[in-house]
């Protein structure tokens, strides 16, 4: 038997939790994992800083659900609350991220090489922590566009909501991540 | 808690009540639309306000570019680079730009103003910029910013009080004021000018063409002539014209052809030493043959 929960829209959800605060776990539990891989691939490594930033994200969409815009997707706006404080935890503790979870690294590669290269992790013979060392080595603007794009698999629109800037910039920024990160990559290759 | 699925992990489930239980215990409620409403208007008037305000200093801007003498820069500058440079807006220019900046700043901030570039956004403002500049140009809000507000600036002149100045060179032949008296018969003038001195000047070789409209008393005129000491005992400065042109400031945009402005009368030679003498003398041929009507 399905769980009706399952069908509902996250923009439902929403609406309805605005009424009754306890549909609101829904919304925790539909997007916890998702959120807390992302935050590991910000570069937030340590468990207990991730619980903290997430029951943070948790909160503040909680307080602020009469600012979602129905006409983006939940989605994209609660990955710009969490970028938002993951960003606000490393400027207050003054920290850089610790390094970036790229569990899926060969998939990334292939996108980053273009499909007729899928063989190039091999032939390079990069592993995912020379993959996360050059994301390290990526100035915030790049990395935050790779990782949406590639490791998350956000569309552009969706990117622009996170990021808030236009399309044209995110494709511009991600032209320019791409060739930094393929010579971060081919320099320790 | 009825509304968690069962089949989620207990660690999700842990988590979600973690999050509910924090909700419950520091009392956080949604805050109300309206304030995001209110917030997401105030940018819009903002940037709208910016916007308005850098038209009126667009206005402001091109009253004082319109006003800046381009057609006396000969006689009363040597070069058009020191001309330039003292006549160039910077208040207004830098304002400008501030009040664009300011615009761009706000409307990106409105809810999904993020969503357009910095070169569309500022194209957009400039755009509206120009059209109410003009407007407000036309409809004298220019003169008025220039003189009310850049008046009360410290450090900066207002275009025409620049040009009194610039026209309050007597030694240098160049002299401004009002006519506070004419008299036909006996062709002098009686000008007070705007440095306070009142000048006493001799119109029987001016042409008439144009004398009687520039002379009527209470219009303030530019003088280019050759100043003298009086001859008379009196104290009164004794001014020589050898061309008189108008001084009103203009709400339109420069008619290089159209200036009511009068010179000697043989004006393929100047007739007085005096007039001779005046530098540079071709710009000012130019200036009334090209210019006065």
């Amino acid at each position: 038997m399905t769980n009706p929960s399952s069908t509902r829209t996250d923009e439902d959800i929403v609406g309805d939790a605005l009424v009754h605060k306890e549909v609101f776990a829904l919304l925790v539990l539909r997007y916890q994992e998702r959120l807390a891989r992302y935050l590991r691939r910000l570069g937030v490594l340590r468990r207990e800083d991730m619980e903290d930033i997430l029951q943070n994200v948790f909160l503040k969409t909680y307080r602020n659900l009469n600012e979602f815009d129905r006409q983006l997707k939940f989605s994209s706006w609660i990955y710009r609350i969490t970028h938002n404080e993951a960003m606000s935890f490393f400027r207050s503790n003054a920290s850089r991220p610790e390094g970036h979870s790229v569990e899926d690294a060969e998939l990334v590669l292939e996108q980053l090489h273009g499909h007729d290269d899928t063989s190039m992790q091999a032939e390079l013979g990069l592993n995912s922590a020379q993959l996360s060392r050059s994301m390290k080595k990526l100035e915030p603007k790049y990395r935050d566009v790779i990782i949406l794009r590639f490791f998350e698999d956000r569309e552009y629109s969706d990117i622009s909501d996170i990021l808030r800037v236009p399309i044209g910039t995110v494709a511009t920024l991600l032209s320019r991540a791409k060739v930094r990160l393929r010579k971060n990559l081919a320099h320790i290759a | 808690m009825n509304e968690i699925p069962s089949q989620q992990s207990n660690a999700s489930q842990d988590f979600a009540l973690k999050v509910l239980d924090r909700i419950e215990e520091e009392r956080v409620v949604p805050r109300p639309r309206w304030q995001f409403t209110m917030k997401n208007r105030l940018f819009w008037v903002l940037g709208v306000l910016s916007v308005i305000v850098g038209s009126l200093l667009a206005a402001a801007l091109v009253f004082a570019l319109v006003n800046a003498g381009w057609e006396y820069r000969e006689i009363t500058h040597h070069g058009f680079f020191g001309f330039a440079s003292q006549i160039l807006p910077t208040l207004w220019i830098v304002a400008l730009l501030g009040a664009l900046l300011l615009a761009y700043e706000n409307f990106r901030h409105t809810s999904r103003g993020y969503r357009v570039s910095l070169i569309v956004i500022l194209g957009l403002c400039f755009m509206v910029v120009v059209f109410g500049g003009a407007l407000f140009y036309f409809g004298g809000a220019g003169r008025l910013i220039e003189e009310e507000v850049g008046g009360r600036i410290p450090m900066y002149r207002p275009v025409m009080m620049q040009q009194k100045m610039m026209w309050s060179r007597p030694e240098q032949g160049l002299l401004a004021g009002q006519v506070i008296e004419y008299d036909k018969v006996q062709s002098l003038l009686r000008l007070r000018g705007f440095d306070g001195n009142t000048y006493l000047l001799t119109t029987k070789d001016l042409a008439d063409d144009s004398l009687e409209v520039l002379t009527e008393v209470g219009e303030s005129v530019r003088v280019m002539g050759a100043f003298a000491k009086s001859t008379d005992g009196s104290n009164v400065p004794f001014f020589r014209p050898c061309y008189v042109f108008p001084w009103e400031p203009r709400h339109s945009l420069p008619k290089i052809h159209g200036i009511v402005c009068t010179g000697e009368r043989i004006i393929q030679e100047p007739r007085s030493t005096d007039c001779k003498g005046l530098v540079p003398h071709e710009a000012l041929q130019t200036l009334h043959f090209g210019a006065c009507r």
